[in-house]
């Protein structure tokens, strides 16, 4: 498959500290790929150096084919930046706000088509300044598609939304994916990359941790689950229930015995679990199967930069 | 072509943009007209230096080039430094806009600017203050206001290198600017012997000044100005812009 961005062994080094230490990734054509990693782990300056903002200091990058430093322009020409924080003259309108970038593009497309697609259609006469932020987050957005680019940079758009504007903010970025664009998303919110994210690359002190879709990386699909109930008071024991698991735990809760199971094989223990309380007739309060959430397993890789 | 169209179309928004701003437009118009009310009422009927010339004839020349440093320097540095620790510079460089045509842009608003003031200040005063206008004087007085303009706009682009905020942007610009101001006699004469005088010449204020009375000056039968100032404002105009295409950075300065 062609590829959107392509990076191979990137490094970056500041005066005192490496930021990236060799960082391989690609985004796929049409592909959403959110890089989701703690404040400091190195996001920003990726996204920075495939922007063309920063040097790399080794490794190659590719995007759309170009070099972002030496093909600069001709690479914006086919790409939409959103920064971290949005900055639009104050004076002009919405819609002379998003004419005048497309000036700047060989083939723009509408203002007004733009305006409808990031919802601004009742303020395409107002004044950015009468605007508020989440509106003004909206623009922005419609800013870095008046080129009609093949690839959208997302860095952190959605920092500092209240839940409703996440939500509107991510509707639009859902739509705008279905019309087949390339993104790369940045963020430290799991649940934008669930919701967005075709792939999500974990990173931490400037090393990519685990690559994998939303729902299998760091092997949430595969590893352990844990299986959770109330001991029922027809047993006296947890061992009468003949569960296999050398990782079991009951402890009590209100006065009941909580039962916690962690196993890689959650199937047969289950069978054998429901198997015991058909045979008795009894019905298991509380029962239920997890998975490790997207959290949990980002937390977990991304342990020492937290700690 | 295409370049040309870009340059017209952001000329075109970046003007609509600051006649929006009326407050900040106002200010800047008026203040140049307020200072040549308030030195007419001072001066009253005072001659210069002895001579039959009244001081209307060194004052508002003077003022002419305070307008102008005022739109040209003081302003695209303001302007520049605060942009780019915005994000807003920055924001221009993630898009094919090329980098030149928007300082292009930025720098013909300045002149424009520039050249309103001067246009609003000669004609307050030959409409209030009887200031005489040689009508010889017109296309050498273009001439230095040109100069006086590129030069003070390419300082103003220089300047911003040595801005580390936009909270300090004002007095960085004005701690450069305003002594130089008074020393190079804008309001009010300086006798030329005085050291002061003397090393305001090595500046470009001053020459500016001189050029501009010089010029206007209804004495004379021709408009001669002192080469020696024209190449003073020519130099300072190369260094600022060397200086400037090595050193102006478009992204904002790192928050350490």
């Amino acid at each position: 498959m062609e590829l959107a961005v392509s990076v191979r062994g990137l490094r970056k080094d500041f005066a005192t500290v490496q930021a990236v230490k060799g960082v391989d990734l690609d985004v796929n054509s049409g592909e959403v790929l959110a890089l989701l990693g703690p404040n400091g782990a190195g996001k920003t300056t990726i996204v920075e150096i495939l922007e063309g903002y920063q040097t790399a200091s080794g490794g190659d990058v590719s995007v759309l084919g170009l070099d972002p430093r030496h093909d600069r322009r001709r690479m914006l020409e086919r790409v939409g930046i959103v920064l971290q924080e949005t900055a639009v003259e104050q004076f002009l309108t919405v819609r002379e706000v998003l004419r005048r970038r497309g000036a700047y593009y060989p083939h723009p497309r509408d203002a007004d088509t733009v305006i409808d697609l990031v919802g601004l259609s009742d303020k395409a006469g107002a004044r950015v300044r009468t605007l508020s932020g989440g509106l003004q987050r909206r623009l922005d957005l419609g800013l870095a598609l008046i080129g009609d680019p093949e690839l959208l940079f997302l860095d952190e758009p959605t920092t500092g939304f209240d839940p409703n504007a996440l939500r509107e903010a991510w509707e639009i970025v859902r739509h705008l994916i279905g019309e087949g664009r390339s993104v790369l998303l940045t963020t430290h919110y799991m649940d934008e990359a669930q919701v967005l994210a075709d792939r999500v690359a974990v990173i931490s002190k400037g090393v990519i941790v685990a690559t994998g879709t939303p729902d299998s990386i760091g092997g949430r699909d595969t590893g352990t689950a844990t299986i959770r109930f109330v001991l029922p008071e027809q047993a006296s024991d947890v061992s009468e229930l003949g569960l296999s698991s050398s990782h079991l735990t009951v402890s009590p809760v209100d006065g009941r015995r909580m039962v916690e199971v962690e196993t890689g094989s959650p199937t047969s223990l289950l069978h054998s679990l429901t198997s015991w309380a058909m045979a008795h007739g009894i019905e298991l309060e509380g029962l239920e199967v997890a998975r490790p959430s997207l959290e949990d397993v980002y937390l977990s890789l991304t342990a020492e930069d937290t700690e | 072509m295409k370049s040309l169209r870009i340059v017209v179309s952001e000329l075109w928004y970046q003007q609509l943009a600051y006649w929006r701003n009326p407050v900040s437009a106002f200010f800047t118009f008026f203040m140049p007209v307020m200072f040549l009310v308030i030195f007419a009422s001072l001066y009253g009927n005072a001659h210069y230096d002895n001579s039959s010339l009244r001081l209307d004839q060194y004052f508002i020349p003077g003022i002419m080039t305070f307008g102008v440093i005022s739109a040209c320097y003081t302003n695209l540095a303001i302007t520049l430094s605060t942009q780019r620790e915005q994000g807003i510079l920055k924001r221009f460089r993630g898009t094919p806009l090329p980098p030149w045509a928007y300082m292009v842009v930025t720098v013909l608003n300045s002149v424009l600017r520039a050249l309103l003031l001067v246009a609003i200040t000669l004609g307050v005063g030959v409409a209030f203050y009887h200031f005489d206008f040689p009508s010889r004087a017109f296309a050498p007085l273009v001439m230095v206001v040109v100069l006086g303009s590129a030069t003070f706009c390419a300082l103003g682009v220089a300047v911003t290198v040595l801005i580390p905020n936009a909270d300090a942007a004002p007095a960085v610009v004005n701690g450069v600017y305003l002594p130089l101001m008074f020393i190079s006699g804008t309001f009010f004469p300086l006798s030329s012997s005085s050291v002061l005088a003397k090393i305001a010449l090595y500046f470009p204020i001053r020459p500016f000044i001189l050029s501009s009375f010089n010029t206007l000056d209804p004495r004379l039968a021709t408009s001669s100005i002192n080469a020696a100032w024209l190449y003073n404002l020519a130099i300072w105009l190369v260094v600022a812009l060397v200086f400037s295409i090595r050193r102006f950075t478009w992204l904002p300065r790192r928050r350490s």
